[in-house]
């Protein structure tokens, strides 16, 4: 057993390496992408008459979201190797049970997203200033949160990974998964606010697990009065977790026809 | 003769691609309608509840129509690089009795037209979506169909620019997201060239070097009306440029990359 995690181990130093590399470049990447949605949804949208305090709502919808413009370009990786070189085949060749194959990829998302993403809340605050009020920010809450929700996009990538069929596909799974979820999941607006329009969809959202990647980070964030208790949302968001992570290894190995 | 030649080959290429296109097209229309109900919903019927301007709705179907054909533009350029990189199809094109300019001009003809037909359904779409919330009879229909038409090559001609500086598959990612993504989102996808103006107006001068916001006023203005957008034949004429631009950058480029005569 504990060879297994010696060459888990050894697999990670190796992704360690890798992300060294591409840190900057991938760095920029994040910084690129919070800093147009922050300004957008900070400046722009307020001036249609959300108010100003609809920025600091939009900030923190953005440093929770910032992990999930991660999950794409790695289940592209991940689905590119299916069709092509098949190096995961190599992996399955070592001394250690297949699922640590995934488990892996799973470790080195997170660990990659959060040295990454942990930089676009002071980001968000540079570029909105006065506008976003961090006097009920929390740093133990923010880190739970950033950690939680982190991981959930770990899992998301695999079970992504794992329904993708072919490169073509990824394109309408994203379109038709991935962008409802986080649409209708509270990117623009509470689960509070929703619930007084339509409390019947507001309760159906409760199913949608970027509602609680959206209230955990908001309530961590902006405090939490109008938002969905944290802890709650932190046990639905584990519990999503655990399903994501179990479905998409089980499919993966499967589809990979690994033991 | 030889000119009727290469007219000829090209339209049973264009064929070729109309009929890949076909089997392809229903799915397209699927992945487009669920991302516009959703973006829509949200805008047209959710946030005008916390405060949201009550005809932003509409504002945003114009803008998604405007970014319809947008969403065409990644998935061309991944597949140009991936045969690049990797079968070479078009390898196969250039020996064909046709001037090798020729073989992007077609791919720039198929993207247009595909962006085109994208943009087109984004109208009955909105209005099923908004109802007495979006009046069709604003539009200025000849306007429309103009402004869809520079749209989509601007969109075509943006795509074969943009696959000659991708150097690989890996990096598609970072083009995504340090070119296209902010042109689009800081070219006006969720607010006016003018809006911007009174918050930024030096952001606002440079903005208009950015082709989005070309293709964003234009839609505007011609299914919301002039006011409020920069003049429509303005928008036109930068646009012309802009889509001269790359189309002879990106196929020199091309050229020069796929070591083309």
């Amino acid at each position: 057993m504990f060879k297994h995690f010696f060459v888990l181990k050894e697999l990670l130093r190796a992704d360690y390496y890798v992300f060294k590399t591409t840190f900057f470049s991938s760095f920029y990447d994040v910084l690129v992408w919070a800093s147009v949605n922050t300004f957008a949804g900070g400046y722009m949208l307020p001036a249609f008459g959300l108010g100003i305090g609809y920025a600091g709502f939009m900030a923190a919808g953005v440093c929770a979201a910032a992990g999930l413009n991660m999950v794409y370009p790695i289940v592209m990786k991940i689905v590119t190797d299916f069709e092509g070189d098949q190096l995961y085949s190599y992996y399955a060749t070592l001394p250690m049970p297949t699922s640590f194959i995934f488990i892996r990829i799973f470790l080195n998302f997170v660990f990659s997203a959060l040295a990454m993403n942990i930089f676009v809340l002071p980001l968000t605050k540079l570029i909105l200033w006065y506008r976003f009020d961090l006097s009920n920010f929390s740093i133990p809450l923010f880190l739970i949160a950033f950690t939680m929700i982190t991981i959930f996009y770990g899992a998301l990538t695999l079970w992504l990974a794992s329904r993708i069929k072919h490169m073509h596909n990824m394109r309408s799974i994203w379109m038709r998964y991935i962008y409802p979820m986080f649409g209708f999941g509270g990117y623009y607006f509470s689960w509070q606010a929703f619930y007084t329009l339509n409390p019947q969809l507001a309760y159906l959202n409760l199913c949608n697990p970027m509602t609680h990647v959206m209230e955990i980070m908001r309530t961590a964030i902006l405090g939490q009065p109008g938002f969905l208790n944290f802890w709650f949302s932190f046990c639905a968001l584990g519990i999503f977790t655990v399903l994501f992570m179990w479905l998409g290894v089980t499919r993966l190995k499967k589809r990979l026809d690994l033991i | 003769m030889v000119k009727h030649s290469y007219v000829s080959v090209l339209q049973n290429l264009l064929y070729t691609d109309y009929l890949l296109f076909k089997r392809i097209f229903g799915t397209k229309l699927i992945d487009l309608s669920i991302e516009v109900v959703t973006v829509i919903g949200v805008f047209g019927y959710l946030l005008p509840a916390f405060g949201l301007d009550s005809s932003y709705g509409s504002f945003m179907v114009a803008g998604m129509c405007a970014t319809a054909g947008m969403f065409e533009v990644f998935p061309s350029i991944m597949n140009l690089v991936a045969d690049f990189e990797g079968d070479r199809i078009i390898s196969y094109y250039s020996t064909l009795p046709i001037p090798t300019s020729l073989v992007f001009i077609r791919l720039f003809l198929t993207y247009s037209l595909s962006a085109m037909l994208m943009a087109l359904w984004v109208i009955p779409l909105g209005k099923l979506v908004l109802w007495h919330q979006f009046s069709l009879s604003v539009i200025h229909v000849p306007k429309f169909l103009l402004a869809v038409i520079f749209m989509s090559f601007l969109y075509g001609a943006l795509t074969l620019w943009v696959a000659s500086f991708v150097p690989a598959m890996e990096r598609i990612s970072t083009v995504w997201i340090r070119f296209i993504y902010p042109m689009w989102f800081l070219g006006g996808y969720q607010f006016s060239w003018y809006v911007l103006h009174n918050f930024f107006p030096n952001l606002a001068c440079l903005n208009l070097l950015n082709p989005f916001t070309y293709v964003m006023e234009m839609i505007r203005a011609s299914i919301l009306g002039q006011e409020g957008y920069i003049n429509f034949w303005l928008c036109l004429v930068a646009l012309t440029l802009f889509i001269i631009f790359f189309m002879w950058h990106g196929i020199k480029r091309l050229k020069t990359k796929l070591d083309f005569i």
